[in-house]
């Protein structure tokens, strides 16, 4: 070969050589990362699944209170509008009765006192729209990763694209930085002199 | 209490059925429900309604959308909006107050709160 170094030839081929060992090595460890990058990318679906199956049992078991809630709603106000009608029965006949008149009071007022209590808990039971709005915020994050993972595997070319199964995404609507504060009164004050200065400024 | 129509709009079924019973309990028995605000702005096309309470983070059309959609349609425009959200970020709630509703409530909201404010906006308009 006209021109022909032999120390260059011999340099650029122990280059070369140390290029193919170099990629060698490097597809071993693409070899080595590929099965556990698969498996953590498979393994999203079943934890979102799992995270999704939360957010459906405490659904259902927030409705089974609220049910027993509005059984307890109408049964004390039941029992409210019948001592109302015991209180005119009586006094349309046989006038007013004071310590009658008392023991009925007395009982309206622990049936206004369920229904009160009542309305706790149905405040409370809001935590379970937050919870889910947190649990959905978790899934869409794994998803993230998930997607993350299975871009990795074809781009470096450890996987093909055909081989990759595709998940649908559900339409998940959550706010990410949303709280159950179980003293919520002060939050609701904020945000009340924020609006106050808001509409004054205009 | 006055006899007012109101549409609870919210996708989760928890929180429709509170925002429902805390209404009735507070003396507000005609309310009627949907899932989100494209489903709210069908019924609103059907029916007619004098307030509207509506949830933020919604599927298919969320709340300030909703609102936006309500406030530039001629015949809607008027109708008073109270959101109840989780969203308690002071760029959000100013958002929201620019999109034209009337009063906010951050969840969990005790049922005093939800019936001030209704009584609230209603005053004012």
């Amino acid at each position: 070969m006209p021109g022909k170094n032999p120390e260059m030839v011999d340099k650029i081929r122990r280059e070369l050589n140390e290029l193919t060992s170099s990629i060698g090595k490097m597809m071993e460890l693409f070899r080595q990362i590929k099965q556990p990058i698969q498996e953590s990318s498979e393994k999203v679906p079943s934890t979102t699944m799992q995270l999704e199956k939360v957010t459906q049992q405490t659904e259902k078991a927030t409705h089974k209170v609220l049910d027993i809630v509005e059984l307890l709603t109408n049964r004390n106000s039941e029992i409210i509008e019948i001592c109302q009608k015991i209180e005119s029965t009586i006094e349309s006949g046989l006038g007013k009765n004071a310590e009658i008149g008392k023991l009925l009071d007395q009982i309206k007022n622990n049936a206004n006192a369920n229904l009160g209590d009542t309305m706790v808990i149905m405040e409370a039971l809001q935590f379970q729209d937050i919870t889910s709005q947190q649990i959905d915020h978790a899934v869409s994050q794994l998803e993230d990763v998930e997607g993350k993972l299975k871009t990795l595997l074809v781009s470096t070319g450890m996987a093909k694209e055909t081989e990759i199964v595709q998940n649908g995404r559900k339409n998940r609507a959550f706010d990410p930085n949303a709280k159950y504060d179980a003293v919520h009164q002060n939050q609701q004050r904020e945000v009340d002199d924020l609006i106050s200065s808001i509409v004054k400024t205009d | 209490m006055p006899n007012l129509k109101i549409l609870a709009v919210d996708d989760s079924p928890t929180m429709r059925r509170i925002i429902v019973n805390t209404l009735k309990r507070a003396g507000f028995e005609d309310v009627s429900e949907a899932s989100d605000g494209k489903d709210a702005l069908a019924k609103l096309k059907t029916d007619k309604f004098d307030f509207i309470i509506t949830d933020w983070n919604m599927p298919e059309m969320d709340g300030l959308t909703f609102v936006n959609s309500v406030r530039s349609d001629p015949e809607l425009q008027s109708l008073p909006i109270l959101m109840v959200t989780t969203r308690s970020v002071k760029e959000d709630i100013m958002q929201a107050i620019k999109a034209g509703v009337n009063n906010y409530i951050v969840k969990p909201f005790t049922p005093e709160t939800i019936a001030e404010k209704i009584n609230q906006v209603l005053a004012s308009a």
